[in-house]
């Protein structure tokens, strides 16, 4: 036990701190050296790369279906599908607004009419049939299937990387959604006290009383289309309780510190105290609250998906991937898993990283993890 | 610290020994269990049951006839053909006696009795037509007839679910000690061999709410005793106050001997059957309302017959069972498009022949439904179905796509193509909206594929996805096509509804006065070949005015372990258990 | 503590009638409860009924009004079915409770057991692992690790009962676990010398394969019922069995659901143990204590173990307020009937009114009550509060 027992306060201590250094450069230092939380950040930032750039230069898209069920659940490869592998042409055409003025774009060089002998319709080769029949649905890229293919030929990987941005912008957006509302709600009730405090907390609790869930089972039903938007709103008008009832206990214990007093004492406005003088001594609350719902956000999105209220098809996300192929287990072992083990390292990598900013910001550790 | 970790060891060991005493115990169970031929077949449910009364609006649930199939008795049931089969259990005969009236008289076999040993008779057939005959209606406490402001139905006294056919009867007699029962129409019906299925016990409603002779409250049009029937019949048989074996009789060749909720419902044979034996013991119905879950029930054995909604991944799933014997067909549930005739657009008939010319349902099908049914088809007849004898493919030029003649067709009648590359006429664009129900990835799909196909036909698709379709979208006439369902059936006297001017399903407002003749004998024809001609005829005319263009039907899966013989798909809303008696263990 | 029911009692019921008015809102704006029946053919009598019994008709404050009064008076109405939901609403919080209950009682004798170790064993392999295990845990999709346990759990383990056997892997591996225990268990202390460890190791790896041969031999040439259920609570071919046949049946299928429920609970009581036992051990009291000789073992269990036990027993009755309704996607999964199915039947395809006010209500009455209990346990168990 003696290793924890030697700690030194050091909050507001300046006096006390020989190297002087400042609260947010201990802060740094502490979380640098939390080697977990380091890797797990490196692993994040790695993730979020190859979804954002990777996705961009990817041979696949998420939702194009080779429409001729070729492509229908091919198994992971590292190498290119034999023989219906074409290159990417640059071509002019016309602009939607203006006929006269083209443009180029790159695209899949057009299919060879006649790829397969003798695809007449009745060959009983029901591949060579399909092709014959829909011609104009036959292009195929060149890539490998990284991760796979699902029932309709979509490429796994493309999806995953999709998936993992879609479900990296929700939760972030949760996270700022529920921070928000929750540092202001805490703040207002935790500084004014009285009856806008008991106004405010009353309604944290009526808020907390109505679950999520239905609500976004009732919302789902409403909004149809691309409105991928609405989830994250959901789930930070819903998430932002927690976070309200710890800034409301530091504001509630803050503003009897003398520092507030003098700030007050020297004619503050109630604005300025609030934000130069008391939230960024509740900074650290704060970002790891913050941290932490992005990965309770992750996965609130997943149990939504679930419940078939998340991110709406063509457009997928990890949440609605793992949901779609949970049957996939042990016919199709790849659709299980690639998206499961996305949201597993998300996940466990985002709270990591809370586990070393909580550890970074406790002024009572000074004793880093090795 | 020691002592602490004895403790723990000795708390694991204990566990270990009830997890080793479970074992055993489960172990004894098998040796008493019944032997292998016959033995308990057990059906995942997807919906639970919960009212023995199927006839009430309410109570009117699939769920419900699967496990009322082999209980209650029928003169008719539908075979695996969905053609409609006199029971030879229940009935010596069933014999149209007379056209004009028409006049049907039944004899029932004489030894034919419910299960707590009261004789099923001519009561039990008046029961069914007294309750969905429609002339009784609920009264207010001023004597006024309770009516729905909207619609300005009277509310009925029997909460029935239909009563189609039943309304057309004028009166049921009683002879032979009640052994033979005559019906006696006032206008014709032509699919009265549908009806009498399912039959309530009579002698039950009346022990139950104390009324002496429904039959005879019915001729005095004694009001207070039919209220009272009528309560008994609306709310005495559901299944949330558990099984009351005095209340769910049977006389068919299995009885419910036990109801938990939530769980499962457990059919065994029937002591009082006296037709053919049933050759399983018992059957269970299981509940497992997530159709995805299924496949895993069947793989860990917990269930021998399964009957989900298919979709790729899940026949994916069930190749992965070893032994599984899955077997996918088409119902009668069938998707179609309707057109909407109160729109400026859809109300044009080059718009609606363009439309069908360019509308892709080879397509759809090969895409979307065969990866399911691979012999699945595209339906070309709004009145059969490609599996009856009756069916006659009638879609002529809307066979196939034509993406040539869908534009001929517009030109001929005044559009012209517009720069954007979709055909207009005197200002107004040729862009229509596809109403259908959101969310619903396959219909999203078909959309997609019928907008892609049509786009080169000029014609410009616009999907609109509502949650609420027949309410929100239909009612207000806001959209061109709607893309639905019909859970179709073999009887000809419910198209009547869909196709006729005014009918209460044709949300369309489809109205051709040369075919609603042709409807009305579809409920009134009681020769089965003027029938299918009238049906033909109707067909023919659809197809000219391209109302509605029916596309697919759904398909419908079957699957059992392996281990059962006697599961045979039925296409009708009788559902897989229509022949639960000649289930078995192989 | 009577005043401070008391006072909490009446904020919380103004507090659920303006719940019940906001929800209430909420579910009549959620969709047409007559759509289902729009939808087919003959139906008009029907929808007649449905307006009538629903008073669809009627303006929303007096439906509103028609309901909280028959509500008062314990009646829920009947839902879409025709059915009265009343008794269906017992059933379900029975079924749920069942799972529930059973499901933390693990998780928190687990997970404080877990926690502690860790916050006393701070940043030693056990914490590492300890860690790592519940922020896996905690990171898994319910459904996903459902899939999992249902595989393997189910299907592979009733295969092997079928026809159980310890294969050589089997002993290897087992044998290999026996031997980490035991040397965890004996290096536990700080001080034991990596060679008693690797004896400790390898006396465990022999005594588990010993056990494990045992265990075979006694195994084989039998085989047993497939007792673990993947689906529902109970098998109904045990109904007319005995208790003890019935406990095991029952026993067999609530494994999973429990053991899914649990495991996600666990990680988060495990690590909240974890760090309140931390802030605890490095209070000054405790400080104190060490410094007047008191044993380590007194200092851990008499001194810091109490006081972080206050805020994990308050977390844990607002969990168990919150998982109530909440645990719709295991009681999907694995086909339980309980709250989840209220919701499911009420909210997710067509609008049943009433059922879905029911499921609404019951689970804010329940987070309310919960919440009041947390307050009550923490007044109970903190002395500072008592002095308010």
């Amino acid at each position: 036990m003696s290793e924890t027992t030697d700690t030194t306060p050091t909050t507001q201590d300046h006096e006390f701190d020989v190297k002087a250094r400042t609260q947010a450069q201990l802060v740094v230092r502490r979380f640098l050296h939390h080697r977990l939380a380091m890797i797990s950040l490196v692993v994040l930032v790695l993730m979020a790369l190859l979804a954002f750039a990777g996705a961009r230069v990817w041979g696949y898209d998420h939702a194009r279906i080779p429409q001729n069920n070729l492509e229908s659940y091919n198994a992971p490869s590292l190498t290119k599908p034999a023989g219906r592998c074409r290159p990417i042409e640059t071509v002019a055409v016309p602009t939607n607004t203006d006929p006269g003025v083209t443009t180029t774009v790159d695209r899949l060089a057009p299919a060879p009419t006649t790829t397969i002998a003798g695809a007449t319709g009745d060959t009983g080769d029901w591949r060579a049939d399909f092709i014959a029949k829909y011609p104009r649905d036959h292009d195929l890229s060149c890539a490998p299937h990284l991760f796979g293919t699902n029932q309709v030929g979509q490429d796994l990987f493309a999806q995953t990387l999709r998936g993992t941005q879609r479900s990296l912008l929700i939760a972030i957006m949760v996270a700022i959604v529920s921070t928000t509302l929750g540092v202001l709600i805490g703040a207002a009730a935790g500084f004014f006290r009285g009856w806008l405090d008991a106004v405010l907390m009353r309604m944290t609790d009526l808020i907390l009383t109505v679950p999520y869930l239905a609500v976004a089972a009732v919302l789902g039903r409403k909004v149809s289309g691309d409105t991928w938007w609405v989830i994250p709103l959901i789930l930070g008008g819903f998430g932002w309780m927690g976070i309200a009832r710890i800034i409301r206990g530091e504001f509630l214990s803050l503003r009897e510190k003398e520092f507030v007093e003098a700030a007050r004492a020297s004619g503050a406005t109630s604005k300025r105290i609030i934000f130069k003088h008391m939230l960024p001594n509740a900074v650290g609350p704060i970002i790891v609250n913050a941290t932490l719902s992005v990965a309770g956000a992750i996965l609130a999105e997943t149990a939504l998906s679930f419940l078939g209220l998340g991110v709406k098809s063509p457009d997928v996300s990890l949440g609605s991937l793992v949901s779609e192929n949970q049957t996939a287990f042990s016919t199709h072992p790849w659709l299980f898993w690639f998206p499961g083990l996305f949201i597993i390292v998300i996940v466990l990598c985002v709270n990591f990283i809370g586990d070393g900013l909580r550890d970074a910001f406790d002024p009572k550790q000074n004793r880093v993890r090795a | 610290m020691r002592t602490t970790k004895r403790g723990k060891l000795a708390v694991i060991a204990v566990g270990l020994a009830l997890v080793a005493a479970a074992c055993s115990d489960s172990k004894d169970t098998k040796t008493t269990a019944p032997p292998a031929k016959g033995g308990t077949i057990t059906y995942a449910a997807e919906q639970e049951f919960y009212t023995y009364n199927n006839g009430t609006s309410d109570g009117n649930a699939f769920a419900n006839a699967l496990v009322l199939n082999p209980v209650q008795p029928s003169t008719f049931y539908f075979d695996d053909k969905a053609a409609l089969v006199m029971s030879t259990d229940l009935l010596d005969s069933a014999e149209l006696t007379s056209t004009s009236p028409e006049t049907v008289v039944y004899k029932i076999k004489a030894d034919a009795v419910w299960s707590d040993g009261v004789a099923v008779d001519c009561k039990d057939f008046q029961l069914a037509w007294i309750s969905s005959n429609g002339t009784l209606t609920q009264q207010g406490s001023d004597g006024t007839p309770v009516t729905d402001p909207d619609s300005g139905t009277s509310v009925l006294l029997f909460n029935t679910a239909s009563t189609t056919g039943y309304e057309n009867i004028k009166s049921v007699e009683c002879a032979d000690g009640g052994k033979t029962v005559t019906a006696t129409y006032d206008k014709n019906f032509s699919d009265w061999n549908a009806l009498f299925s399912g039959l309530i016990p009579a002698h039950v409603v009346e022990a139950k709410s104390g009324v002496a002779d429904i039959a005879k409250a019915y001729a005095d049009k004694n009001m207070a005793d039919l209220a009272k029937a009528a309560e008994f019949w609306n709310t005495g048989f559901t299944a949330d106050k558990g099984i009351d074996p005095t209340v769910m009789v049977s006389a068919g060749p299995f009885m419910i001997t036990s109801f938990t909720p939530g769980e499962s419902v457990v059919l065994e044979k029937n002591p009082k059957w006296w037709g053919t034996p049933a050759l399983a013991d018992s059957i269970v119905f299981r509940l497992i309302d997530d159709a995805t879950q299924q496949p895993i029930a069947l793989q860990n054995k917990e269930v021998q017959v399964i009957t989900p909604q298919p979709n790729p991944d899940l026949l994916a799933q069930l190749e992965g069972v070893s032994g599984a014997e899955v077997k996918v067909d088409g119902g009668y549930t069938y998707e179609h498009m309707d057109f909407n005739f109160a729109s400026p657009l859809t109300k044009q008939l080059p718009v609606r022949q363009a439309f069908a010319l360019c509308l892709p349902r080879q397509e759809i099908v090969d895409k979307l439904i065969i990866p399911v049914n691979p012999s699945a088809v595209v339906v070309n007849n709004h009145f059969y179905f490609p599996f009856q004898s009756e069916y006659v493919d009638n879609a002529g030029d809307y066979a196939k796509v034509d993406i040539a003649k869908a534009k001929s067709t517009l030109e001929a009648d005044g559009w012209a193509l517009g720069s954007d590359g979709i055909y207009a006429k005197g200002g107004t664009r040729l862009s229509m909206k596809i109403a259908r129900k959101d969310p619903n990835p396959r219909r999203a799909s078909e959309v997609q594929l019928t907008a892609a196909s049509c786009k080169e036909a000029g014609i410009e698709i616009i999907d609109q996805p509502n949650e609420d379709i027949f309410s929100n979208i239909l009612p207000t006439g806001q959209y061109e096509i709607a893309l639905f369902a019909w859970v179709g059936s073999p009887l000809q006297s419910s198209q009547k509804a869909i196709f006729t001017t005014g009918g209460s399903s044709n949300f369309g407002q489809y109205t051709n006065t040369k075919l609603d003749p042709y409807l009305d004998q579809l409920t009134t024809e009681l020769d089965p070949a003027k029938l299918a001609a009238a049906a033909d005829a109707a067909d023919k005319l659809v197809w000219a005015d391209v109302a509605t263009i029916p596309i697919f039907q759904f398909p419908d899966l079957t699957a059992t372990d392996g281990t059962v013989t006697g599961v045979i798909y039925n296409p009708t809303q009788a559902g897989i258990t229509w022949n639960a008696q000649l289930w078995s263990l192989k | 503590m009577l005043r401070l029911i008391i006072r909490r009692m009446l904020v919380a019921i103004p507090m659920l009638l303006v719940c019940s008015v906001l929800v209430f809102v909420l579910v009549a704006n959620a969709g047409d409860p007559l759509e289902a029946l729009r939808g087919r053919p003959n139906s008009q009598q029907a929808i007649a009924q449905r307006t009538a019994t629903l008073h669809l008709n009627k303006p929303i404050f007096e439906r509103y009004w028609l309901w909280f009064s028959k509500m008062l008076h314990g009646d829920f109405g009947i839902d879409n079915k025709g059915l009265r939901i009343g008794p269906q609403l017992w059933r379900a919080m029975g079924t749920t409770l069942q799972i529930v209950l059973l499901s933390t009682i693990l998780a928190v004798c687990l997970g404080i057991a877990v926690g502690v170790i860790s916050a006393v064993r701070q940043y030693s392999f056990f914490d590492y692992s300890a860690t790592f295990v519940s922020f896996l845990f905690y990171a898994m999709p319910v459904f996903w690790f459902a899939v999992l346990l249902k595989v393997f759990g189910a299907i592979e383990f009733n295969n092997w009962l079928e026809n159980p056997g310890i294969g050589t892997v089997g002993f290897l591996l087992i044998g290999l676990l026996g031997a980490g225990f035991t040397s965890m268990l004996f290096g536990f202390k700080r001080t034991v010398s990596k060679r008693r460890r690797l004896i400790a190791g390898i006396a465990g790896f022999a005594g588990t394969v010993l056990v494990c041969l045992l265990v075979d031999r006694f195994l084989a040439d039998r085989t047993y019922f497939r007792w673990i259920g993947t689906v529902n609570t109970t098998d109904p071919r045990f109904a007319h069995q005995g208790f003890w046949p019935r406990l095991g049946d029952h026993l067999g299928h609530l494994l999973l659901p429990v053991t899914t429920l649990a495991v996600i609970s666990y990680a988060g009581y495990s690590r909240f143990t974890r760090a309140s036992m931390l802030e605890t051990l490095s209070a000054d009291y405790v400080r104190t204590a060490r410094a007047k000789g008191v044993s380590e073992r007194a200092v851990i269990f008499k001194h810091a173990f109490r006081t972080a036990l206050i805020p994990i027993v308050t977390v844990v009755a607002l969990d168990f307020g919150a998982i109530f309704g909440g645990a719709i996607i295991t009681e999907t999964v694995f086909s339980i009937q309980g709250m989840g199915k209220l919701f499911r039947e009420a909210l997710q395809k067509d609008i049943d009114p009433n059922k879905a006010m029911a499921y609404l209500i019951v689970t804010a009455i329940n987070v309310v009550v919960f919440n009041l209990i947390a307050d009550i346990i923490y007044a109970k168990l903190d002395p500072r509060i008592r002095h308010e």
